[in-house]
């Protein structure tokens, strides 16, 4: 259902275009068009970042990543904002009216950071994984969730604020939703999860809301390192498991349930 | 923590862990489809063994209970191959599953309760439905790129031809005989597509 709904915000960036003025300076919505332009000679003002476009194509990574991931350098300084984007393209070598390619500013921004996040998070949990350092698979979830939120410490500064515009617009917190629930899924994926019933989705909701508190909880947080983040965290996964406890309580009822069916069952038996 | 999961775990199915590489790997452009694909598959094996189980539950102890047991059997193979598939291929499984444990329980054994021919007729309009829907899963897979795709293929090859083979049993076991066997047929046909319908989504 998430990703059919995900086409809504698009109607929405593509109402706001019109509001936003960058747009005329740079009605182009790829700067990858650029390259290609310049490429024929027909647009000599990004002369200077031929380089770093040929650099780009060989990693396969689009100049509006490229802009988005050196913007993130700038975010320490000001916060998830176009102004940080603007800088990250003025340090590539771009004109600064090129954030304007990013219709939702500074959600696009936060986008990306949480997209990449994830994926730095895949490849930390597959490292961790193949070197068998770790085994239990609570112990996995642990480390995945603690690598994760670390990865937003360097911002924490500014995370509140990017956690406000996450939720502020309804097609902003949609993406955010699924960004959240992707996160859970790769972690329940990567540490080993086979259920493929209800248990799916409990697994994946239980986890978003010990991920999402402990995040709360550590953009107040003051303490040394980060140390009562920690020990909230292990009391949230704590919590898990007394809750896992009413839930197989649940599940001995529809067992039962299950019994009367097969007394109803031998009735008929006996009977043919 | 996570107990239940856990002990669910030693009782069914054993622990396997699955590298993102592969699902990484899929092309982007199928990775929808067979999300839904897989999805609506497992839901429909799903019901397809409470059907049987509700037909087994009347007509086990008759002479037709022994052909009903060996299609059960083949439905659970079925199950417990796209059981594997959906944490492979990270597939979210559908939300309904409940209900077409009661759904497909409940039609099983009231077709049953109608006699023998009635549950064969209810196999023959479940299994026609479902090839014609394998078939047509079969078709979108080879006209994306099948190379990328060859074990959902040859999969959905298999169990296409394994629930060909249950609606011909139907046939033979005199199905056609059943009261009322154009409309009660019609009738869980139409069922059957709206289950798929909704399985796809939900």
């Amino acid at each position: 259902m998430l990703k059919r709904l995900t086409f809504f915000p698009k109607l929405i960036r593509t109402s706001t275009l019109f509001l936003d003025q960058s747009r005329f300076y740079l009605p182009i919505t790829s700067l990858n068009k650029l390259k290609s332009n310049h490429a024929n000679n027909q647009v000599a003002r990004f002369e200077s970042t031929e380089q770093q476009f040929t650099e780009e194509q060989e990693n396969d990574e689009t100049v509006e990543d490229a802009i988005l991931k050196n913007a993130l350098k700038f975010v320490p300084e000001y916060g998830f904002t176009s102004e940080a984007i603007s800088k990250g393209a003025i340090d590539l070598g771009l004109s600064s009216a090129s954030q304007g390619i990013f219709s939702k500013g500074s959600f696009d921004l936060i986008d990306f950071f949480y997209k990449k996040s994830n994926k730095d998070l895949e490849v930390y949990l597959e490292d961790l994984i193949k070197k068998a350092e770790v085994k239990r698979k609570n112990e996995l979830i642990r480390s995945g969730i603690i690598f994760r939120l670390n990865l937003i410490q360097p911002y924490i500064k500014h995370w509140p604020q990017a956690m406000a515009i996450q939720t502020f617009y309804p097609s902003n917190a949609i993406v955010a939703i699924e960004n959240l629930l992707r996160l859970c899924d790769q972690i329940w994926h990567q540490v080993g999860d086979n259920s493929t019933d209800m248990n799916w989705y409990t697994k994946r909701l239980t986890l978003a809301a010990v991920y999402k508190s402990t995040e709360l909880f550590m953009i107040q947080d003051k303490s040394e390192n980060f140390k009562d983040t920690y020990r909230f965290l292990d009391n949230r996964l704590k919590d898990l498991g007394s809750f896992n406890k009413i839930k197989s309580n649940v599940t001995e009822l529809s067992q039962t349930i299950n019994g009367s069916l097969s007394v109803l069952k031998n009735m008929l038996n006996l009977r043919n | 923590m996570f107990a239940i999961s856990r002990s669910s775990f030693v009782v069914s199915k054993p622990l396997v862990r699955h590298s993102s590489k592969f699902y990484n790997s899929l092309p982007e452009e199928s990775k929808k489809a067979l999300d839904r694909i897989i999805r609506v598959d497992h839901a429909g094996e799903y019901g397809a063994n409470q059907i049987y189980a509700g037909q087994m539950a009347v007509l086990g102890k008759t002479p037709a209970g022994h052909t009903i047991q060996h299609m059960w059997d083949q439905e659970k193979d079925h199950l417990k191959k796209f059981e594997e598939l959906i944490p492979k291929y990270r597939v979210r499984p559908t939300a309904f599953l409940p209900l077409w444990n009661v759904a497909g329980y409940a039609l099983g054994f009231g077709s049953a309760l109608l006699g023998k021919e009635a549950a064969m007729a209810c196999t023959v309009a479940v299994e026609s439905v479902i090839t014609e829907h394998y078939n047509n899963q079969l078709r979108e897979l080879l006209e994306k790129n099948p190379e990328k795709h060859t074990e959902i293929l040859e999969i959905i090859k298999k169990f296409r031809d394994d629930e060909q083979e249950h609606h011909d049993t139907g046939l033979e076991h005199e199905a056609e005989k059943a009261l009322l066997y154009k409309p009660f047929t019609e009738v869980i046909k139409a069922g059957c597509k709206a289950a798929v319908w909704v399985a796809e989504r939900v």
